[in-house]
């Protein structure tokens, strides 16, 4: 099983777990309970969105820099190769944005606080 | 792509809001001849981000509850219009979990939704009358 059947398998099952506690709460009238559960499902589906992104971001990272060094490579001319030597030759583990969606050396996210910085990120916002 | 102000907003909204009348037309229509099942609506407020943004009102949507054996079974619940990776979603809660609908956004296509079922995230259904009546057969 790889990280992404993993973290799919965890993701459904909380979210299974959630969604019976919201609908059971529904039956019974219990409303505010029924709306912390929806929250906590909402949460679930943002950290799991989360997470795939920066695996996508990663990857995106990896082969752009797979490209870089590629064209580093392949040039003499020392103008242009020094507008060249500027870009990463490496994807950045711990560089431009260190708390969103980072991956840590373990492949373990990093997400300190996601709604600081983008507080509209998969903003559902029903009353 | 169009570019966002109010009056595209408004359209949104109405769009979503004739969607969701299909949609449950469609489920009631197809459960109209059992007389153990009962479906029965209420609302919900919608009021989004971008209807916010651009001053548009908040708008009551319709929640559809079906009953079997006058025991609830499922509730649809509307949970947002613009949403990631699809064109609106709504949730079947069930006692096995939830069923996530989302709009494929694609009109004059068969079915404008996608079901994926609590146990199947990966492939999406049909949204149509053999997934409405596994719906009401589940024990």
């Amino acid at each position: 099983m790889n990280i992404f059947d993993e973290l799919e398998a965890q993701y459904n099952e909380i979210d299974g777990r959630y969604s019976s506690g919201e609908f059971d709460c529904g039956q019974r009238g219990w409303h505010r309970k029924k709306q912390k559960y929806r929250r906590k499902r909402k949460i679930n589906d943002q950290a799991y969105f989360v997470f795939m992104f920066s695996r996508l971001e990663y990857r995106i990272r990896e082969e752009s820099a797979k490209l870089i060094r590629k064209k580093k490579g392949s040039i003499s001319a020392w103008k242009q190769r020094a507008a060249w030597e500027i870009l990463p030759g490496r994807p950045a583990l711990r560089s431009h944005n260190p708390s969103w969606g980072e991956i840590t050396r373990s492949g373990v996210p990093c997400v300190s606080n996601p709604q600081t910085h983008n507080p509209s990120w998969g903003e559902i916002t029903y009353n | 792509m169009n570019d966002i102000d109010r009056s595209y907003v408004e359209k949104k909204v109405r769009d979503w809001k004739d969607r969701l009348e299909s949609l449950y037309l469609l489920v009631e229509d197809t459960l109209s001849g059992r007389e153990n099942i009962v479906c029965s609506r209420r609302h919900t407020t919608m009021y989004e981000g971008l209807m916010h943004k651009y001053n548009v009102e908040a708008e009551e949507l319709p929640v559809l509850d079906i009953y079997k054996d006058k025991v609830m079974i499922a509730t649809f619940e509307p949970i947002g219009l613009w949403t990631t990776g699809g064109d609106g979603r709504i949730d079947i809660l069930t006692k096995s979990g939830a069923y996530i609908i989302a709009g494929t956004g694609e009109k004059g296509k068969k079915s404008e939704w996608e079901v994926f079922t609590p146990k199947d995230r990966r492939s999406a259904r049909n949204m149509d009358s053999s997934l409405i009546m596994d719906l009401v057969s589940q024990p």
